[in-house]
């Protein structure tokens, strides 16, 4: 099957002939609220009218944000993100396939997950507080915490601690939860980068490691992670039988009473992953909201603003100018501290706020979910 | 009066080099000559740095097109006039042309002589990177040859086993070898320097032994020309040593010559006057056979009895008559009795003996003479069954001129010898002979022929009972051919001639004994030989190279013979037993043994070092040695001469067209050389003008889908042995894309690499690979670089002006081929998988550029120093207007000069402030109140702030509206007082980076803001400050000045550029750029933009690897490149 | 002759400079330089970034190095000290991802150590090969 059949295929599942060309999207976008040239509609356009061959599309397709904002604008509901991770593979040429920030490391540490006989270090953060088990129902499903804290050490983030937080939260309600040693990425960025087989690599590992240790119930402390796990993991031809929440979600189901009550105000960021794609607003809300004040930006729940990047893909001018604006945001709230419940909106965030020429006017504090629960809990 | 003639250099040292260096950037044509070979080498107490910037500055030297180097060259003489400066120069004899040598190694492998300490005539030298051969004086045993045979040469060949190699070098100067090793008077072996130590070498049978050796099998060497049938016929009377050695000669002249002979069978005294038991009569066959063969003619039964015989051979066609007919007659002792019988001349009784005549048993024999005949005669009476010989001689043994070897030979065979005894008188019984009456002799002073004049006895006679007889006390010629014509004599009855062998009459030469009276083999020959030259310089002149015939030797001693070197007995053939060897006509001496003779060989103490063996020559297919390449003299004019510390110069130093770079220290001293080098180079731009450059690049070869070529060097072929690089051909011809693959000899080599030209445009190739000892196409040279890489450069991009977008240059040589030598397979694994890397340079090359942007044409310096003041009067050769900015008192005479120069001076004014860039600098500056009139000097005055803290927009306004402020524009800024250096620079920090001589740059007095220099180095005590001024005057000039790259001179074609879409405006690739050509730029909020200005770049590629968004892209820098390369490697 | 690393290739990054010119000299030698090393020529060795190395190693190289020139004697200035800061969180990345820290290494030269070279490649070469096969490579 040639190219433009597939692209017909996948143009046909996600409806993209039902498109009114109505601009809804093109207003909603936050990326071309910053990029002019930027929009879904033209992209659903010159998809049906040029096929393969369109030079828009083939850059725009690498551009999208894939935050999902037009998503919940379409009055059609089309799935505009989902759409453009299924053409993306289509897209991949010689000599352009999305420019990847930091020389694609960051995805060659993923796909390099991906080989079978990995012995990684990747759980020096267990120490003697932490419970952890080698067998049980729950998981705690890391993610690249430890990768990203490493790679990104210039920027002092402590996201090993999140995960540190996460297993004292779990041990705190009297869950040991299993920590595989050698669990691999989930794929998230590699799938969106239109890598497929390095994220069937290893999906297939990851479940082989769950199925191993007996997990029935994935908890993580990452939206993307949740999202791909819960979504993406399970296909037709093998079912994915893991119930998967992130630990807000995890931590509202059973009825978690957070400790004491925090002095700093603070405001949320909702993760494209998490929100959009979950649904899951009001479980972080809820736990924040209990132990100290919340305030919302003016972008928020299902219109919340991107953290202008994801799959460390295209992360270029109009991303900061997005982070721009959405850490002005969150400083006209006046809130002390901005709390998200996606480490990758951490990372965006905080690398956004060395600007030369603003440096003063967008230094934020900023804390993930976990963290600050565990804080209040000690 | 201005000049566009070339600047010459005296001394390639590092302020030489740098010094031409600075002026070929500035556009002046440079001659840069140094007496020494090596030019690269530095001594041992010079820092690494020194050491590598004098390796950077060679190869930059060499490869800038406007600059000569030439090495082993000496300047003989110095005038100037006419506004000019006239120099003699004689540069050395090149044997290894730089410009040829592809530094393979060949010729290493081919050189026999080889030290115990490993020690050999040829090695490498690090810059230039060629060979080069260690020549000394001729070596005493060559000298002392008449035939100029090479004994060294042969004798190292046979020391290593290479006993056909040494075959030739023997048959290429000497036509009779096998006659020469059995009786040759071997004065070589007389001349040589071993009896220093114990005994001389055994020349004469190592000789022999190569020629038996190798003869066994092999005729003649393939290496001797024979005649045409059409070349001048010349006729050589006589066939003796003398005869063959000429007609051999002329036949290889491409002559026809005929020999013509008396007797029935050619070889004249050889064959008549030598026994076959010391000379077999076979060797003397095979070797005129092979003189005959083919090519020249023989005539026997020839006798030439008249003169009338002669004019009949010019009748018959013959344009030249070479006289050879030997010394044949027999002198006669002119004693009573002597023509009794049984009383011999010694030639006659000879000759009639070995013809075959029967002789009957001679009985009781005494011979007179004390020469090699008369030893001849005694052992042919011995075998003939004499009942004694006896041998008289008027002088003692010592003086005996017949070889020691041979007398010996004689007295183990029974002759006796009886030394100061002279016959007075033949007294016989009947008609024969009884008794020979003898008087004793003593010896009296020395004669005129250097030895003790014997002096008879008085009342000492006696007598001896003879039988026979044999007179042997020398011979005359024959010259009955002579009556009848005017052919002209000397008083000893020969011929005379002039000493090339030409006679009083036209057309008719002489040599030999008929010319020189007897004397050895050798020496005939010889006289054969340069009545041959003399010939065939007549009959063709153009032959005959003019002017020096011989090739030039060096002048160079031997090394000294060492105490310690160990003695090592002469080896001696093997001799047959007396008893045997007496009884037959057979070889006495045998030939030496193979080991024998290589441990022999290896007794000699290879005296000239190189021994001209020319085993290098034959193999050096590139033509790069030849030994006989002679010193080149040339006058030539140059507007200026430049001399470096080291050289001495003329006494009249002081005319302005004779610059004397500054002295500096010795030790250690190299980053005051790179300064007061670039100095002298400014000072000597004055009153000349830049020539105008050629565009290298300007051949492209075509863009769309790529059609590449692929050239693979063998390097001559060292690096092919067994056609192992043609294993890759078929393999890349497969990618896709590679459309033609081709071995090559040698890249670099001017000829061999025209074929890639050829290639290109015939097969119309748009993209080529050179896979060789190269490894960038980028159009700079750096320390990596050599002779030879950088020469393949010269031919691509200069020669033949390809674009280096088309062209790709990898390095398999070093790092392949050289290392896995001795494994083939991952030699030619590691080079598929380097070559397939290389490919992407080419996909990755065709952003290569060198953008460019006028830099501001005004200068300014700080301070009217000396220094300062210095900097302004070198920049004025480039900067339309230069400026001295000054707060302080500056002296009337000051002023004026600098009004002389045409240089603006601004004061007081204080400068506050600095902005901008290299090229584009803002200098603010506050006036002193004298300059404001009484309201103005009410006008606000900014107060500085404090360090680290940056000037808010507020302040910044006060220099455009104050009129206490003035802004004014520079390309460069030069510091003519240290202070100057707290200046502050850029928006929000003050300068800490100016500091003369930083990391970047050796010998440098650029600060740490690219485009400001300090024109005083407190570093540099001891130069003065009008060098350090004129030094950063050069440097600024060279930043600014050269056309093929603007600021960085032919610095480099990387060039990085920021993609604005994808530019985060971080500002990391600004806060890394060493050269301040990364630019921030706000534009919205949020958002930055960087860009990079391009003639600033210098291509590291610091910024991509800051650079979190992938903005930035520098050809072959790239993620992607290097994602390709290294995919190429684990493919 | 066998050659040490045939199956244990090491890919270098060297600078242009100094360190390329000690490689070149060191080829050239005599000295018995068997090494498999894939030479990667960069201006500078402050260009390398970690997702170089980490694509070697996810290409199947047993080991890594960064050959660059010396604090002070680097042509463009900021090289050394670039290559020095990515060094560290190199090794930490491969050793989270399980490889030796040890099969990363970053040196620097003046222009005229080939023999420092050579003992440098030596003994990475030796210290690569004790450790076991690389999980990256093929």
């Amino acid at each position: 099957m040639n190219q433009n059949n597939i692209l017909s295929e996948i143009i046909e599942k996600f409806q993209i002939f039902h498109c009114v060309e109505c601009g809804k999207c093109t207003g909603a976008c936050p990326l071309a609220q910053v990029d002019r040239d930027f929009s879904p509609r033209l992209v659903a356009k010159y998809v049906i009218e040029e096929g393969i061959d369109s030079e828009y599309v083939k850059e725009k397709a690498w551009t999208c944000l894939t935050c999902g904002l037009c998503n919940e604008r379409c009055p059609i509901g089309i799935s505009f993100t989902e759409f453009i991770r299924a053409i993306r593979p289509l897209f991949i040429t010689e000599d352009f396939k999305g420019h990847l920030s930091h020389g694609g490391a960051l995805q060659g540490l993923m796909r390099m997950q991906a080989a079978p006989d990995l012995n990684q270090n990747r759980i020096d953060w267990i120490t003697g507080e932490h419970k952890i088990s080698s067998q049980g129902e729950i998981l705690y499903f890391t993610g690249c915490l430890t990768y990203l804290e490493t790679f990104f050490s210039e920027m002092n983030l402590e996201l090993k601690k999140i995960a540190s937080d996460t297993v004292k939260i779990l041990n705190s309600i009297g869950v040991e939860p299993v920590v595989l040693p050698d669990e691999r990425c989930c794929g998230h960025d590699l799938i969106w980068i239109g890598d497929e087989i390095s994220f069937h690599k290893l999906r297939s590992l990851n479940i082989e490691s769950f199925k191993k240790a007996g997990v029935k119930t994935i908890i993580t402390s990452c939206g993307e992670c949740s999202y791909t796990l819960k979504n993406l993991y399970g296909q037709p031809e093998e079912d994915f039988p893991f119930e998967v929440m992130h630990i807000s979600e995890y931590l509202q189901k059973i009825g978690f009473s957070a400790g004491k009550e925090l002095s700093e105000i603070a405001t949320y960021q909702d993760p494209c992953r998490l929100g959009r794609f979950m649904g899951v607003y009001d479980a972080p809300r809820q736990l924040l909201g209990s132990i100290m004040e919340l305030r919302e930006m003016p972008h928020f729940r299902a219109g919340a603003w991107c953290c202008g990047n994801s799959a460390w893909l295209h992360c270029d001018r109009y991303s900061k100018q997005m982070q721009v604006e959405r850490l002005m945001e969150a400083k006209g709230t006046k809130s002390d501290l901005i709390v998200t419940a996606c480490p990758k909106c951490q990372v965006h965030l905080t690398c956004a706020m060395n600007d030369v020429n603003l440096m003063q006017d967008l230094n934020m504090k900023i804390r993930d979910i976990s963290s600050v629960i565990a804080e209040s809990i000690e | 009066m201005t000049s566009k003639k070339g600047i010459l250099i005296i001394g390639a040292d590092l302020q030489g080099l740098q010094a031409a260096l600075t002026l070929a950037h500035l556009g002046r044509n440079v001659t840069l000559i140094d007496k020494n070979i090596e030019i690269a080498a530095l001594p041992e107490n010079w820092s690494d740095k020194g050491k590598r910037w004098n390796q950077y500055l060679y190869t930059q030297v060499l490869y800038h097109p406007l600059i000569e180097l030439l090495t082993q060259t000496e300047m003989t003489q110095l005038k100037e006039a006419g506004g000019e400066v006239k120099a003699g120069l004689i540069q050395g004899p090149m044997w290894v042309s730089p410009d040829l040598c592809v530094d393979c190694g060949k010729c290493l492998v081919s050189c026999p002589v080889e030290f115990s300490n490993g020690y050999k005539p040829l090695f490498e030298l690090s810059g230039p990177s060629t060979m080069t051969i260690d020549k000394r004086k001729i070596a005493p045993c060559r000298a002392a040859c008449p035939i100029g045979m090479n004994p060294q040469g042969y004798i190292a060949l046979i020391a290593q086993g290479r006993f056909e190699e040494a075959y030739e070098l023997i048959w290429a100067t000497n036509p009779l070898p096998g006659i020469c090793g059995r009786v040759c008077h071997h004065p070589c072996e007389t001349a040589c320097r071993r009896q220093e130590i114990d005994e001389p070498v055994a020349i004469c049978a190592l000789k022999r032994f190569a020629v038996d050796e190798v003869g066994k099998k092999k005729k003649k060497p393939g290496t001797c020309d024979t005649s045409s049938p059409e070349g001048p016929r010349v006729a050589v009377i006589g066939s003796g040593p003398a005869g063959l050695t000429a007609a051999y000669d002329l036949a290889r002249a491409g002559f026809c010559p005929t020999i013509i002979e008396a007797e029935k069978k050619p070889g004249g005294l050889l064959l008549h006057g030598i026994a076959p038991y010391r000379l077999p009569r076979e060797i003397i066959k095979k070797e005129i056979a092979q003189i005959l063969d083919p090519g020249v003619d023989l005539r026997l039964n020839s006798p030439v009895n008249s003169y009338k015989d002669i004019e009949k051979l010019k009748a018959e066609g013959f344009r030249a008559i070479l006289l050879a007919t030997g010394a044949t007659k027999d002198l006669r002792m002119q004693i009573k009795g002597e023509d009794l019988k049984g009383i011999y001349g010694c030639v006659s009784f000879l000759k009639d003996l070995w013809k075959g005549k029967k002789i009957k048993s001679p009985g009781r024999v005494v011979v007179i003479g004390g020469g090699n005949a008369a030893i001849e005669a005694a052992r042919a009476s011995v075998r003939l069954g004499a009942k004694s010989v006896t041998i008289i001689y008027r002088r003692t043994r010592k003086e005996m001129p017949a070889d020691p070897h041979e007398i010996d030979q004689a007295l183990e065979e029974g002759v006796k010898l009886r030394p100061l005894t002279i016959p007075v008188e033949f007294e016989g019984r009947g008609d024969g002979l009884a008794q020979v009456k003898c008087i004793k002799m003593k010896l009296g002073d020395v004669d005129a022929s250097g030895r003790p004049r014997p002096i008879p006895v008085d009342g000492s006679d006696f007598f001896i009972n003879a039988d026979t007889a044999i007179v042997s006390i020398g011979q005359k010629a024959d010259i009955s051919y002579g009556v009848g014509g005017d052919l002209k004599l000397n008083q000893r009855g020969a011929i005379e001639v002039e000493a090339d062998g030409q006679t009083n009459i036209f057309g008719v030469y002489a040599s030999g004994d008929v010319v020189s009276g007897p004397s050895t083999v050798v020496e005939a020959m010889a006289s054969g030989r340069r009545a041959a030259r003399t010939i065939i310089y007549a009959l063709k002149p153009d032959t005959v190279p003019d002017g020096e015939e011989e090739p030039e030797f060096s002048s160079l001693e031997y090394d000294p013979i060492l105490k310690d070197t160990p003695t090592k007995k002469r080896r001696a053939p093997f001799h047959r037993k007396i008893s045997e060897r007496v009884k037959d006509k057979n070889e006495v001496i045998g030939s030496f043994t193979m080991k024998d003779a290589i441990n022999e060989a290896s007794r000699c103490l290879q005296c000239g070092v190189c021994s001209e063996c020319l085993r290098c020559e034959a193999a050096c297919d590139l033509n790069a040695i030849s030994h006989d390449r002679t010193a080149i003299q040339r006058t030539l004019h140059f507007s200026k001469v430049i001399f470096s510390d080291k050289v001495q110069t003329p006494s009249k130093i002081e005319s302005s067209r004779m610059i004397r770079i500054e002295r500096f220290g010795k030790k250690d001293s190299w980053a005051k050389a790179v300064v007061a080098g670039r100095a002298a180079a400014v000072k000597a731009l004055a009153g000349t003008t830049p020539v105008t450059v050629e565009p290298t690049f300007h051949k492209r070869l075509g863009d769309g889908e790529l059609k590449i070529g692929i050239f693979i060097c063998s390097c001559n072929g060292t690096l092919n042995e067994n056609d192992r690089l043609d294993e890759m051909i078929s393999p890349l011809v497969d990618i896709s894309g590679v459309a033609h693959v081709e071995v090559l000899v040698s890249a670099c080599h001017p000829e061999k690499g025209r074929r890639i030209e050829k290639l290109i445009s015939e097969k119309g190739l748009n993209g080529a690979l050179i896979a060789s000892c190269t490894c960038c196409h980028l159009a700079f040279a750096c320390e990596s670089c050599n002779d030879q890489r950088i020469r393949l450069k010269h031919r691509l991009f200069r020669e033949s002006g390809y674009d280096p977008k088309d062209i790709a240059l990898i390095n398999i040589k070093e790092t392949c081929l050289l290392p896995f030598k001795e494994d083939d397979k991952t030699a030619i694994d590691q080079s598929m998988r380097m070559i397939r890397s290389g490919l992407w340079q080419l996909k990755d090359s065709k952003k290569l550029s060198k953008g460019s942007e006028e830099p501001c044409s005004q200068a300014i310096i700080l301070g009217a120093t000396e220094a300062g003041i210095s900097a302004a009067i070198g920049l004025k050769e480039k900067y339309a207007s230069v400026i001295i900015v000054e707060n302080l008192k500056v002296e009337k005479s000051i002023e004026e000069e600098l009004s002389k120069f045409g240089i603006d001076l601004i004061r007081p004014v204080k400068p506050v402030r600095l902005d901008g860039r290299r090229g584009k600098f803002t200098l603010i500056l506050e006036k002193g109140d004298s300059l404001l009139s009484k309201e103005k000097k009410k006008s606000p005055k900014l107060s500085l702030q404090k360090k680290g803290k940056r000037l808010q927009n507020l302040d910044i306004k006060i220099f455009d509206e104050s009129p206490r402020y003035k802004k004014i524009q520079a390309g460069i800024i030069i510091l003519g007082r240290n202070e100057f250096k707290n200046i502050p620079y850029k928006r929000d920090s003050f300068a800490t980076g100016l500091h003369a001589g930083g990391s970047r740059a050796f010998g440098s007095l650029e600060t740490g803001i690219p485009g400001v220099y300090m024109a005083s180095w407190s570093q540099v005590k001891k130069l003065s400050d009008q060098t350090t001024g004129m030094s950063a005057a050069g440097e600024a000039l060279e930043n600014v000045s050269d056309k093929t790259g603007p600021f960085g001179s032919f610095v480099d074609n990387l060039v990085a550029y920021a993609d604005p879409e994808l530019c985060r405006g971080c500002g990391k690739c600004a806060d890394i750029c060493p050269e301040g050509a990364a630019i921030l730029e706000e534009i919205t909020r949020g958002a930055g933009l960087s860009w990079i200005e391009q003639g600033l770049c210098t291509g590291c590629g610091n910024c991509i690897s800051e650079c979190p968004t992938g903005a930035i892209s520098l050809p072959e820098a790239e993620q992607w490149y290097f994602e390709k390369v290294i995919n190429a490697f684990f493919e | 002759m066998p050659s040490l690393n045939r199956k244990k290739p090491i890919l270098a990054f060297f600078c242009n400079w100094a360190p390329y010119r000690c490689y070149m000299d060191l080829c050239r030698s005599e000295s018995s330089f068997r090494h498999l090393i894939y030479p990667v020529k960069v201006m500078c060795s402050g260009r390398v970034d970690p997702a170089m190395v980490l694509f070697a190693f996810e290409k199947g190289a047993e080991g890594v190095m960064v050959l660059g020139c010396k604090d002070k004697e680097c042509r463009y200035g900021p090289g050394p000290k670039q290559s020095t800061k990515i060094a560290e969180p190199i090794k930490a990345l491969i050793h989270i991802l399980g490889l030796e820290s040890e099969r990363f290494r970053s040196v620097k030269y003046s222009f005229n150590e080939k023999n420092r070279l050579l003992e440098e490649i030596d003994s990475f070469a030796k210290t690569v090969d004790k450790l076991k096969k690389s999980p990256f490579v093929p």
